[in-house]
């Protein structure tokens, strides 16, 4: 009679068995772990310091960009085939305010045709000294981040007085420091109601105009061609979105027909923003990424170190009925435990690095919260990388090493 | 006797090719161990003692011929079915102890489960039971360091026997220890037997060999049995 055996079953180890497996590695000689897990908190470390600088330098050169116009683009109307201008219709302002990364708009309208801006009513009218006229709508001042060196910008009283606002070129080519005075444009005597400061790049043409208010010239130009009409938007983003909202605005300001719109960004200032920006981030990914590299190349050799020395422990637990599998999971567990946990102590190390930086450079600190995930994952990965192959080296020690071991 | 052997070997040798040249390190040998039988093998240095222990214990493949552990010939199961059966039916005891330095004495015996699918908190529950059983009871929390030589092997004992094993191979199990402390162990281990735990001793020594009845001695790798009297 023959009875049947019994099946054998894989019993499986737990993770919290696999873990507290592993762990006796480490916990159990503290000076090994330490020195095992320095190249990964080097690493670590100035990954997040390097970024974090990186970052912190971004933001305060983004200030300075964006007070430039890098975050600023001008939607126009295009040209139909025959040369005749689209209009942009009068909804778009409120379409393209409602984007997301869009921060605030401002809104210029076409201005009468052959308008001159004088001192007098003396000056020759074909002497108009380089100065335009431009006409506004008062939410323009913010979005262009201009400000007023003398007077008042518009509101909603003065939009619809003959009264103008200089820009700071216009205002030193005529002689005006103050408001109050008058000037003569297009036949007819305005009044000086603010003086615009300097406004660096983003203003552009805005230097030196003579800017009227949108209201008063519906209504003093009442028939005119194409008066009231949109000839500009002015977009403030987001910092650094402006090159991905191009198609966004397009559409929003043209529903259906986004090629009848022009979109225009300060292209060479964003462009060189993005250079700068990759350049620093590539930079730190470089010297962090070495340092990692060599961390792991440390681990992956305490490990092999390991294999070698505790042959006899991973002979009694095969003995003791461990399989190969289980013996190189445990030593890619303790690998990674190893690198996981110099990866936190390279974080701890890297914020205080990146503290102490910003605070040296008077830059605001800024740190990428996505370092503060990557970098424990990525210690996780380059453990689990480096156990790899003392880990398969483990699984080839015999179960005889028990006895043949010292 | 009707009960399946504990283990059953036919024809097992082991041969080591070294230098080109095969070396049999232990010629053909059959023989059966039945259930709590208490066998010593027996001979001088390097005659092939630990060979034929591994060899029977599943620890080591043989060259030639079968081993069988409760009817189940090992030699022809896949390494992961060979693990369980070690998990499941062996126990061993080696002449270092080769216990986990930073592991307490509980936590130790406890591995001895570690393989077999138990819970954490039942493998600590049938260590303090097993340390009992070895009369250590009062060492429950102590580490390796904190032990004797004596008290470590009957550490490593429990740890054996905590899974109840078939069969138990101890590997030169007095080597490392004094020779009242070695008398005390290798009691300990007659008393295992008596528990109903086949016991397979390997030892140089003549005096411990004499204790048992049934001893396979080997020279240059030659087995031959005999079954003596007490001495
Ligand atoms: N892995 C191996 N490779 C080559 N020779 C080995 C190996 N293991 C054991 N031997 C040899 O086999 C012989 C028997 O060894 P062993 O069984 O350990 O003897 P004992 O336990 O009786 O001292 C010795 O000559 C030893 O050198
Ligand atoms: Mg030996």
């Amino acid at each position: 009679m023959v009875s049947p055996l019994p099946r054998l079953r894989r019993k499986h180890l737990s993770p919290a068995d696999l873990s507290r497996t592993a762990l006796l590695g480490v916990t159990g000689r503290p000076q090994r772990t330490a020195l095992a897990s320095l190249g990964i908190a080097l690493g670590i470390a100035s990954l997040v310091a390097l970024t974090s600088a990186a970052a912190s330098n971004q933001a305060h050169l983004q200030a300075e960009f964006d007070a430039m116009g890098a975050n600023l683009a001008i939607v126009t109307p295009a040209r139909d085939p025959g040369g005749e201008q689209v209009p942009l219709p009068q909804t778009a302002p409120q379409a393209i305010a409602r984007q997301d990364h869009v921060e605030r708009i401002g809104v210029m309208e076409t201005t009468p045709a052959g308008l001159g801006v004088f001192r007098n009513d003396l000056v020759p009218a074909t002497a108009t000294g380089g100065l335009s006229v431009a006409v506004a709508r008062p939410d323009l001042l913010a979005a262009l981040d201009a400000h007023l060196a003398a007077g008042r910008w518009f509101d909603d009283a003065t939009r619809a007085l003959p009264v103008t606002v200089l820009g700071a070129t216009a205002a030193e080519r005529l002689g005006i420091t103050q408001p109050g005075d008058l000037l003569y444009i297009g036949g007819q005597w305005y009044g000086v109601l603010g003086i615009l400061a300097d406004s660096g790049l983003a203003g552009g043409d805005i230097d030196t105009a003579a800017i009227l208010g949108d209201q008063w010239v519906r209504a003093a130009f009442a028939g005119v061609d194409d008066i009231g009409e949109i000839s500009q938007i002015f977009v403030r983003a987001a910092p650094g979105k402006i090159a991905d909202l191009r198609q966004t605005l397009a559409s929003a300001a043209r529903p259906g027909s986004p090629q009848w719109a022009n979109f225009s960004g300060m292209g060479d200032l964003i462009a060189a923003r993005e250079m700068t920006d990759d350049a620093l981030a590539t930079l730190g990914l470089a010297l962090g990424g070495i340092s990692l590299v060599v961390g792991g190349v440390g681990i992956a050799n305490t490990m092999i170190v390991a294999v070698m020395e505790r042959r006899a422990e991973i002979g009694v637990r095969r003995a003791l009925g461990a399989r190969p599998g289980q013996v190189a999971a445990q030593f890619v567990t303790e690998a990674a435990a190893l690198s996981v946990l110099g990866g936190l102590g390279g974080l701890t190390l890297g914020v205080a690095a990146a503290v102490t930086i910003a605070q040296v450079s008077a830059q605001p600190l800024a740190i990428p919260g996505l370092v503060l995930l990557a970098g424990p994952a990525i210690s996780l990965l380059i453990g689990c990388l480096a156990g790899l192959q003392p880990a398969v080296r483990a699984a080839h020690v015999p179960p005889t090493a028990a006895l043949r071991a010292a | 006797m009707s009960a399946i052997p504990v283990i059953a070997a036919h024809e097992v040798s082991k041969a080591y090719a070294t230098g080109g040249v095969d070396m049999t390190v232990l010629q053909p040998t059959s023989l059966t161990i039945d259930p709590a039988e208490q066998v010593v093998i027996v001979g001088p240095s390097g005659s092939g003692k630990s060979t034929l222990l591994t060899i029977l214990g599943t620890l080591e493949t043989p060259s030639t011929g079968r081993v069988l552990v409760q009817g189940r010939e090992v030699t022809a199961l896949r390494e992961w079915e060979r693990s369980a059966v070690r998990a499941q039916s062996i126990g061993f005891v080696f002449q270092q102890f080769h216990l986990m330095p930073t592991l307490t004495a509980v936590g130790n015996v406890a591995t001895g489960l570690l393989y077999s699918g138990v819970s954490h908190s039942e493998r600590n529950r049938r260590a303090v039971a097993a340390l009992e059983s070895v009369g250590l009871g009062h060492r429950l929390g102590h580490r390796p360091k904190m032990m004797s030589g004596g008290e470590q092997q009957r550490v490593a004992i429990a740890r054996a026997l905590i899974r109840k094993p078939a069969v138990l191979f101890a590997d030169e199990p007095t080597g490392a220890l004094d020779s009242a402390t070695g008398e005390m162990v290798i009691d300990l281990l007659a008393q295992v037997a008596d528990r109903g735990t086949a016991v397979v001793i390997v030892t140089h020594d003549h005096a411990i060999a004499a204790k048992f009845d049934r001893r396979i001695q080997i020279l240059d790798g030659h087995a031959t049995q005999e079954v003596g009297h007490h001495g």
